[in-house]
């Protein structure tokens, strides 16, 4: 049998039979290299079970949540500024399509502009009238009725419109279907 | 597994850092010994023990209670490890770098020449492991130092139990061969004291 043989049989001792550790220290005895070898096995297992168990600095669960909370910002940080950056983004690119819609109406922009601002004054015309309808009722109203007389009109009158708005567009389907 | 541990275990999946803080208090010694081992110096392993319990941390939901918390922590330890090594090609340092002294590791105990003989002790281990590629020497760490079976050595390093059984014995027979080779030309670990090298001024 070659020394390699025996050192792998050196490796592997605990898992030896009787016969083969007997014929392996019979080998050692007489062989200077593979006694070194047997050696230098052994040596390292003994430093490898002398050898100190490394140990951290004290307080190492208290670095970790520093560090944990630190790497938490950074990543909410991170997702603020991506979300943000998002967000401008398609703003930039919506404002840059409506440009761009905007230059081939460039020719009627004066008109638009006429009846956009027309379309605004009508309707603050409107609400002016609405308000001037209203407001005495609202006075009266506030001034007479207790605050949960209040309520209950507020309520009832919202009430009566869902139910009105409900009702029209139920009706306008029963006609469609009615139609089709 | 005991019951406190699974219940810090399924608080920290809510997101609860300090039950998960609980885990780190426990498992924070052997998680920095594989480090340790695998990288050689105290700064480096102090950072991947913190980045393998925050890595942990993050891939709670992907942990099977079924399995050894213990194991799985490890096995995550030793990939980061790993994957540091072979990212930075870390250099096994001395352990008498003065830089680190904060942090090394071990306790000096009571009197400076033992601390100074484990000092020794330490480095000569750093030295021989350093002769390993990084898989072997996390196979040889979770055997000699963390008592592995080859079965759990194959779970956590993501191999086969007979790929494990002949890496390891590779290693010991590669670390054998370097040990007498040490023994018969010891190599210096520590620079000596006195002697000064050529590109360095001289002592005033």
């Amino acid at each position: 049998m070659n020394h390699q043989q025996f050192e792998t049989w050196i490796l592997q001792e605990p898992d030896l039979s009787k016969e083969q550790q007997r014929e392996l220290h019979l080998h050692i005895k007489g062989c200077s290299q593979c006694q070194g070898f047997y050696q230098a096995v052994h040596q390292l297992d003994h430093l490898f079970n002398t050898a100190p168990e490394p140990a951290p600095a004290p307080s190492f669960s208290a670095r970790w949540m520093v560090r944990i909370q630190r790497r938490e910002r950074r990543r909410n940080r991170l997702i603020l500024g991506a979300t943000l950056s998002g967000i401008t983004l398609a703003t930039v690119i919506l404002l840059s399509a409506v440009g761009l819609e905007l230059r081939s109406a460039v020719d009627f922009f004066p008109q638009m502009m006429l009846e956009l601002i027309s379309f605004i004054a009508n309707g603050i015309v409107f609400l002016n009238q609405i308000s001037n309808i209203l407001s005495p009722l609202v006075r009266v109203g506030t001034k007479y009725l207790s605050p949960l007389w209040l309520y209950v009109i507020t309520f009832g009158l919202s009430g009566i419109t869902a139910a009105w708005i409900i009702t029209a567009l139920r009706a306008r389907f029963l006609q469609k279907e009615l139609n089709s | 597994m005991c019951n406190t541990e699974a219940q810090w275990i399924a608080d920290a999946k809510t997101g609860d850092k300090e039950a998960f803080s609980n885990l780190v208090e426990k498992y924070h010694r052997p998680v920095y010994s594989v480090c340790y081992r695998m990288l050689g110096t105290p700064t480096a392993a102090e950072d991947a023990a913190q980045e393998a319990f925050i890595r942990a941390y993050q891939a709670l939901d992907r942990y099977d209670p079924e399995r050894s918390f213990a194991t799985w922590l490890l096995s995550i330890a030793s990939n980061y490890s790993i994957d540091q090594l072979r990212k930075k090609k870390v250099t096994i340092l001395s352990m008498d770098s003065e830089k680190h002294a904060w942090l090394a590791p071990p306790d000096p105990g009571p009197s400076p020449e033992k601390a100074a003989l484990e000092k020794e002790k330490q480095a000569l281990v750093q030295t021989i492991l350093a002769e390993l590629s990084e898989t072997d020497r996390a196979a040889v760490v979770l055997q000699f130092w963390h008592e592995y079976s080859y079965e759990e050595i194959a779970e956590t390093l993501d191999l086969s139990t007979s790929a494990v059984k002949s890496r390891l014995f590779r290693a010991r027979r590669l670390l054998a061969e370097k040990w007498q080779k040490m023994q018969a030309a010891p190599i210096p670990t520590v620079k000596p004291a006195g002697k000064r090298i050529a590109h360095e001024s001289p002592t005033i």
